[in-house]
């Protein structure tokens, strides 16, 4: 009787969790929705991207005021605390949030998929799982350290009293995952599964935990006072050779790698990484899944994303296009200044001085990275091409993010709110930066030098800069920061490398405190939790 | 001497026969002589016989009847007729799988029979039969439209979000209140209200708000009797609200610049503004037709017996009948039949059809009732095209025109949603709704031995509902516009069935009487499905034209549909019940339900609902009967206890299900795949709302002629549903439920009734009185409150949120909002209003805003001075009814029934301004502000919303301004009849003949000045432009052959 009580409540309005996962479209739903979460990279208003850049020296929260954003202000001001970090719809906790929603959406599928019936490629999609699982664990301890480990479903009754694991708890499961994952995933992609995790991509991702645990976080506290994650140098060493997989052998100046990746002949192709733009599949050109590209975030217009919807879901536009527009844009002479979409332009993320200067005084022989990486608004108008309004920009220096200029061409053409429906994907590693990850690794680990310094080379040529002749560690740094200016990278390498310190001591880092970001009002509601060193509890 | 005088004194032999209404001898009724000791009891067949003087009156008295004075007169030979009494105890009534003595009965039960209700003009909607009539039901109109719910709550509210209505079983049929549409109230035999949980606990999971029994007419054994019962009345609105005229309007609207800054006036002139337009008198009628035609015939034998009847009613709405009004068509067959002398099998079925047109009600988004409030007197009701220069009349090429060829008056001051309410019913003219009610029962009954019955019925409820609505192309405001023509339909059916199997068994040792009922059920609801179609673009320009074969102007671009199916909810339960009595004076009650529910969660599939009750009647004891039998006749004591539960909540509320919209893009075509994944966690925990409920009372009959009836109660319901804030770790997007929270209400009700015939008088009165103190005593953890089911009004948040929260120790739905405290007169009273640490509380204040209470101190207003103004549920209701009667065989009989109701402790949010509509109209009130010192303590001075208001938040925060008291006492109907002398009557071959005049809602005391006091919905006294109950004068006929 208690069996009927149940089985009477299937209808097809709802499906009860117990019922779902049983042939191969669900499955592949469920699977796109492990994947969703991927999308908070440059998706939604406090995605990560904005989010980290704010954080760094690269840039500032910016927007329309000293409240726009507020979440992100306080992380910028290095002000925040665990109710100002907010929560699942108002400030960067919605990281937190959508990541543990992609962890649990992971889950679900890992415990139920062995009852469905008809799926050819169960193997792949656990590996899949796995390895989403272990990215969206990367990325909660890389900001928030101590988090709550879950491998299965939570449930309703332990809720309330799970207790976070330590910082080498979460890696040593991130690494399980990832290393389960490798040998079930497909070497390649076909047109209808790209966006999907690879051999390639779950390996990019390993070398570059293992280079994390070789760092540790220099400085970071746990609650409790003690060092909350000291370095595993012989994880560079893992780094090292892991990365080398993806980057594969050198010839001459290049590298062939394994999984057919190779950089962008040119670097200012790397920005049309969007559906507007023409490409063939993994082809050396513009255009999204491009042979440089070893895992990104998707977006699309195809979603006709509203305010109604923005940030939830279903929101499948790239929010950061919007945010980092300059208010106000009007072309004076289509000859000089690029066509700027004004539908949206909030002016976040304004590029600092001191990132500006960097960029700039680093160039040297033809390298187009800092006209690709800077808008240059203040030159633009200065010259008389282009004008905006630097007034409605809060913290404006009149430098933008290029990268990610919410172009005219890529103004949407179909239904939905125009400013949610940018469609650029943004990188969650690209092979320039495995590149440097294992050039690093090597020196950290005494390796092959002679390799590290090609393989910074073939970083620096492609982009038109002039060879190094010879590499130190800071010149690696100074690298990473001309190569992924603005890509929400900047932040983390400060705090792993133990230089956050001192180069965000003017935007208020404390050393022992701001390596790690407070943990949500919202979840310190649980008893078992404890809060980052140096937050109020 | 005179023949008289000697009469007077002699003593002769009466005898006399008693018989009750029906002929059938009552055997042990007190005949007494009136002021002597002088008396006797009737025999077996009716017939007694005393020694009196020809003078002398006779009192003729017996349980369950109406004691009755009779002047001899002279006479030798009576004949006597007794009258039985209403709520007598000698009933038998229902009380849920099954029937007991009400003398013997130990739970709370209130019955309102068919005798109560007989006289009552018949409304749509039968809850209403019970307004007034059952102490601790607190009933309120949802609405006066025409065929509209009420409100029913029993013994207060014992949950947040899930449902508070109590059960309602028809004739064995479990029936969702909104489908109650389909009865009609001549066909009520009897309604049985189960109050305390030791009576509804046999309805276990489903009791927890109560349960009201419905029992229809059957045949009685005779002959054929064909009863008609119809009246025809006329409706009108029983108070319109006072709202300022154009010059009054002109004249606030002046000084509300002024006082924002301005350097004119913008209306130099307003007295040659004259009245304006009275929208009020536009939307109302003062002439709504009501009828109301009913038709049974009903006989038998002594072997079967059967109820025909077939209804007609027609209720006009009071605004705008054009578009409001119902219409209500019902047939029924009850049928019992016996067999075989051991088998009995029946069935009971009625059809009803309901046709329905109707206005939005109770929003200030403009619904014909607010927008009459709302837009302003400026705006002429008509306006001819040649005069439609205004720029409001150029936005759009669909201005409506009305049917005398002129435009409807577009308003350049108001905006929003507020609209002419005249071409709001032009656009929905033709727009109707439908309803198809089937309902019935069969049962078979098996009597194998005497005591035992084995009792098998099945019951179904099909309705099948409707609507169909054609919108033309028109503009009456910038968002209140369509540019296209549409039609849409919209079709649902829905199913709930319940099959119950008993067996009963009563046997009597000695003084033991036992009664036992065992049984099963099952039952199910949530079994149908609803259907959307619309198109636009039809080649059409009126509603009568629309028709969906058309072709529309863009194909299958012009049609969009819907459907959706329902989940079903499905009940499987088992019950018995234990009666048992010495001598029926020592009284027991125990009753065990178990209930499996579709609704709960896997750790509590099930419920176990167990109550008893037990009561003592102590009158039937010695040292009563010999001391104060004569003064208090009857007398029981009883007490209950039993728990209960209510799983009126959704189908899923246990489980987490899968949900789309959390997608990604696989794949180069950029193309979204839906993605599925959790939509919170489960919890398998999730039960019912329990509720354990004590009632301690008692049954009296005193002096013959009163009968007092006590009860008090308290209820304790645990595990109210909530849901629950989860950490954002939880990886899930939505909030499950679980039970948390605790209610409690408790409270006192009194019944006191009086019957007496005095030879050609009957009078019969019934007063009852309820007490209801509502309070949450636990919100669940982490919050200091929270805001369930809450009522809002636009643009009224300042701070405070909604207009209702739920705290502990306060009633659920409880207004909450600031206190005011007089008004600032002058700068200095601003700068004297400090806090105890000396700090000026409201710097910012100018003369004539509000002193807002400082509730915590601290020196500031804000978010933390919101506290508790009140409820809008009653804290005591009452009613009387008084039955007058006067006649004879020879003149005829005269009757007259009064009956009030009223309610007190209640609060209504009243506000018909939506400060962002535009310069929306005045109520009167507003000519009381605050001018200048002095002139008002209580009205603030006037500003615009958004700038001279927004400071100090006089009307934009939600205050004890908006508050009124709710008290009334309200004669709900009045009626004066005629019975025609049976000789006349016979005349025209029939067996009764009655004419009378009646009213309803003649007269409403109340301080509440909106139109109308009783407001009931989801959340009680929420007043944004009710549409108020109307007043009707009726006349009308009864008659039987």
């Amino acid at each position: 009787c208690s069996k009927s009580l149940t089985a009477d409540t299937k209808t097809d309005a709802k499906i009860p969790l117990g019922d779902y996962y049983q042939t191969p479209s669900q499955v592949y739903s469920a699977l796109a929705s492990a994947y969703s979460s991927v999308r908070i990279n440059a998706g939604a208003f406090y995605n990560q991207t904005f989010v980290m850049n704010a954080a760094s020296d690269e840039a500032y929260c910016g927007g329309g005021g000293p409240t726009d954003g507020s979440g992100v202000q306080f992380v910028s001001d290095y002000k925040m605390n665990g109710t100002n970090i907010g929560d699942n719809t108002n400030g960067p906790a919605n990281l937190w949030y959508t990541y543990f929603i992609g962890i649990a959406n992971a889950n679900a599928l890992l415990d139920n998929i062995g009852t469905a019936k008809g799926v050819t490629d169960t193997a792949r999609i656990v590996a899949e799982c796995k390895a989403l699982r272990a990215y969206y664990y990367f990325n909660l301890v890389r900001i928030w350290g101590n988090v709550p480990l879950f491998i299965h479903p939570v449930s309703a009754a332990e809720i309330n009293t799970v207790k976070q694991s330590t910082i080498p708890e979460v890696y040593a499961q991130i690494e399980q995952d990832l290393t389960a994952a490798i040998p079930d995933l497909p070497k390649t992609l076909t047109a209808s599964d790209a966006g999907r995790l690879t051999q390639g991509a779950a390996t990019a991702l390993l070398g570059k935990v293992y280079l994390y645990e070789g760092d540790g976080l220099p400085g970071a506290k746990n609650s409790d006072g003690s060092a909350a994650f000291a370095g595993d140098h012989s994880k560079y060493a893992l780094a090292a050779q892991t990365l080398a997989k993806v980057n594969g052998t050198q010839n001459g100046t290049s590298f062939t790698s394994p999984f057919g990746y190779q950089l962008l002949t040119h670097f200012a192709d790397l920005w049309s990484n969007k559906l507007t733009a023409s490409n063939p599949l993994f082809g050396n050109s513009p255009g999204r899944f491009n042979s440089e590209s070893i895992f990104e975030d998707v977006h699309t217009n195809q979603g006709l994303t509203g305010w109604g919807n923005w940030s939830s879901g279903s929101d499948m536009g790239t929010t950061l296009c919007t945010l980092v527009g300059p208010r106000g844009y009007v072309v004076k002479d289509p000859a000089h200044a690029p066509a700027l979409s004004t539908v949206g332009a909030w002016s976040f993320n304004p590029i600092t001085p001191t990132c500006y200067d960097f960029m700039k005084n680093n160039m040297t022989g033809t390298d187009t990275r800092f006209a690709a990486s800077i808008f240059d608004m203040q030159a633009l108008e200065n010259a008389g091409y282009a004008q905006y309004n630097p007034n409605a920009g809060y913290q404006n220096t009149g430098y933008f993010l290029n990268k990610f200029m919410p172009l005219k061409t890529d103004e949407t053409n179909l239904g939905g709110d125009a400013p949610l429906n940018f469609q650029q994907d943004t990188y969650i590693i690209r092979l320039a930066d495995t590149y440097l990850m294992e050039a690093e690794a090597l020196l950290k680990s005494g390796g092959d030098a002679n390799r590290a310094l090609a393989l910074v080379n073939a970083v620096r040529l492609r982009a038109g800069a002039t060879p190094l002749a010879a590499l130190t560690l800071q010149k690696i740094y100074d690298e990473r920061r001309l190569e992924l200016m603005g890509e929400g990278t900047r932040w983390f390498d400060l705090v792993r490398t133990g230089q956050a310190a001192t180069v965000l001591a003017s935007r208020g880092f404390t050393a022992g405190k701001n390596e790690l970001f407070p943990i949500s009002y919202r979840d310190m509601q649980n008893p078992n939790f404890k809060q980052n060193f140096g937050y109020p509890q | 001497f005179s023949k008289n005088k000697i009469a007077v004194n002699m003593q002769q032999t009466i005898n006399g026969h008693i018989t009750d209404s029906s002929g059938k001898a009552l055997a042990g009724v007190s005949v007494m002589v009136k002021g002597t000791k002088n008396g006797t009891l009737t025999n077996l067949n009716g017939d007694f016989s005393i020694e009196a003087k020809s003078n002398d009156i006779l009192v003729v008295s017996y349980i369950g009847y109406i004691t009755k004075d009779i002047d001899i007169n002279g006479q030798s030979n009576l004949n006597i007729v007794l009258e039985a009494a209403t709520s007598s105890l000698n009933d038998v009534i229902v009380v849920g799988y099954g029937t007991q003595e009400k003398k013997l009965v130990t739970g709370a039960i209130s019955t309102v029979t068919s005798k109560d209700i007989a006289n009552i003009p018949h409304d749509g909607r039968v809850e209403v039969a019970l307004q007034g009539r059952t102490p601790g039901v607190t009933i309120a109109a949802t609405s006066g439209q025409p065929g509209s719910e009420y409100t029913v709550r029993l013994r207060g509210l014992s949950s947040f979000l899930s449902g508070n209505d109590p059960l309602w079983v028809v004739d064995g049929i479990i029936v969702q209140q909104s489908n109650l549409g389909f009865l009609n109230q001549s066909d009520i035999e009897s309604i049985e209200v189960l109050k305390d949980a030791a009576s509804a606990a046999i309805y276990g999971t489903r009791a927890g708000n109560g349960v009201i029994l419905v029992t229809t007419k059957h045949g009685l054994e005779g002959k054929i009797k064909v009863n008609y019962n119809g009246y025809y009345g006329s409706q009108a609105p029983a108070r319109l609200v006072p709202m300022a005229n154009a010059t009054q309007y002109a004249t606030l609207m002046n000084e509300q610049a002024l006082a924002d800054g301005a350097s004119t006036m913008p209306y130099p002139a307003p007295s040659i503004l004259g009245e304006g337009t009275n929208w009020q008198k536009q939307v109302f009628v003062n002439n709504a037709l009501r009828t109301d035609h009913e038709l049974s015939l009903s006989g038998g034998n002594q072997n079967a017996n059967i109820y025909i009847s077939a209804g007609y009613q027609d209720q006009e709405g009071i605004v705008l009948p054009q578009v409001s009004g119902f219409k209500k068509y019902s047939l029924r067959i009850n049928h019992n039949e016996q067999f075989l002398k051991i088998f009995k099998f029946g069935q009971s079925i009625g059809y009803t059809r309901n046709d329905s047109k109707g206005v939005g009600t109770n929003t200030e988004f403009g619904e014909a009732v607010s927008d009459a409030l709302q837009l302003d007197p400026l705006t002429p009701p008509y306006i001819s095209k040649s005069d439609a220069t205004g720029i409001q009349y150029q936005a759009s090429p669909y201005n409506i025109v009305a049917p005398n060829g002129m435009l409807y008056g577009i308003s350049n001051l108001v905006t929003q949603e507020v609209v002419n309410p005249l071409g709001y019913a032009q656009i929905r003219l033709g727009n109707t709704g439908w309803s198809d009610n089937i309902i019935g029962n069969t049962y078979l009954e098996i009597n194998p031995m005497k005591g035992l019955k084995l009792r098998s019925q099945i019951s179904v409820n099909r309705n099948y509902w409707g609507d169909r609505t054609y919108t033309p192309q028109y503009y009456q405001t910038g968002i209140r516009h369509q540019d296209y023509n549409s039609l849409a339909r919209h079709n649902g059916m829905g199913t709930e069935w319940n099959w119950d199997n008993t067996v009963s068994y009563n046997r009597s040792l000695k003084e033991h009487n036992f009664g036992i009922v065992i049984g099963q059920a099952i039952s199910q609801d949530g079994i149908g499905n609803e259907t959307w179609f619309s198109e636009k673009n039809l080649p059409v320009d009126n509603y009568k034209d629309a028709n969906f074969n058309w072709t529309t102007a863009n194909g299958a671009a012009d049609i969009t549909a819907s459907t959706i199916d329902y989940v079903s909810h499905k009940v499987v339960s088992f019950f018995g019940r234990l009666n048992y009595d010495y001598a029926q004076k020592y009284l027991l009650t125990a009753i065990l339900r178990r209930d499996g529910s579709t609704r709960f969660g896997a750790n509590n599939k099930w419920g176990t609902f167990p109550s008893v009750s037990v009561g003592w009647v102590p009158s039937l004891e010695n040292f009563w009967k010999n001391n104060i039998g004569n003064t208090i006749n009857f007398f029981k004591i009883r007490g209950s206890y039993g728990l209960t539960g209510n799983d009126q909540f959704g189908n899923f509320y246990y489980i987490s299900t899968i949900q789309g919209g959390v997608n990604y893009v696989f794949g180069t075509a950029g193309s979204p795949v839906a993605g599925a994944s959790p939509s919170t966690l489960s919890n398998p925990d999730l039960k019912w709302e329990q509720t354990a409920q004590t009632d301690i009372g008692f049954d009296a009959r005193f002096l013959s002629d009163f009968n007092f009836t006590f009860d008090w109660f308290n209820k304790k319901t645990n595990g109210a549903l909530e849901p629950v804030t989860l950490p954002l770790y939880a990886g899930v997007p939505n909030q499950p439920w679980a039970n948390v929270g605790n209610i409690t209400n408790t409270g006192i009700e009194l019944q006191l009734g009086y019957n007496k015939q005095l030879s050609d008088w009957t009078i019969g009165a019934t007063a009852n009185f309820a007490t209801l103190k509502n309070k949450v005593t636990n919100i669940g953890s982490g919050n200091s409150y929270v805001q369930f089911n809450e009522a809002t009004y636009q643009n009224l948040n300042n701070n405070v949120g909604s207009l209702t929260r739920e705290v502990d120790g306060y009633p659920v739905h409880g207004f909450w909002g600031y206190k005011t405290n007089g008004i600032f007169q002058t700068k200095a009273d601003v700068q004297n209003y400090k806090s105890a640490s000396g700090k000026v509380i409201q710097p910012g204040a100018q003369p004539g805003d509000f002193r807002w209470k400082d509730i915590n101190g601290d020196g500031v207003i804000d978010a933390k001075d919101v506290t508790y103004l009140g409820s809008g549920v009653p804290t005591y209701t009452y009613g009387l009814t008084i039955n007058l009667g006067y006649g004879n065989e020879h003149m005829g009989n005269f009757d007259l029934l009064v009956f009030l109701n009223g309610q007190g402790g209640n609060k209504i949010f009243e506000n018909y301004r939506r400060f962002d509509a535009g310069a929306v109209n005045f109520p009167q009130d507003y000519l009381n502000r605050w001018t200048g010192p002095g002139t008002s303590n209580t009205f603030p001075r006037l500003a615009t919303f958004g700038s001279g208001d927004a400071s100090n938040g006089n009307f934009t925060n939600m205050s004890d301004f908006y508050l009124h008291n709710g008290d009334f006492l309200r004669l709900k109907n009045i009626q004066l009849g005629y019975t025609l002398p049976e000789s006349i009557a016979k005349s025209i071959k029939a067996e009764k003949l009655r004419i009378y005049v009646a009213a309803e809602n003649l007269l409403t005391l109340t301080k509440y000045n909106g139109f109308d006091p009783e407001i009931g919905g989801g959340v009680f006294g929420v007043d944004k432009g009710f549409y108020p109950q109307s007043r009707t004068l009726m006349v009308g006929v009864n008659l039987q052959f």
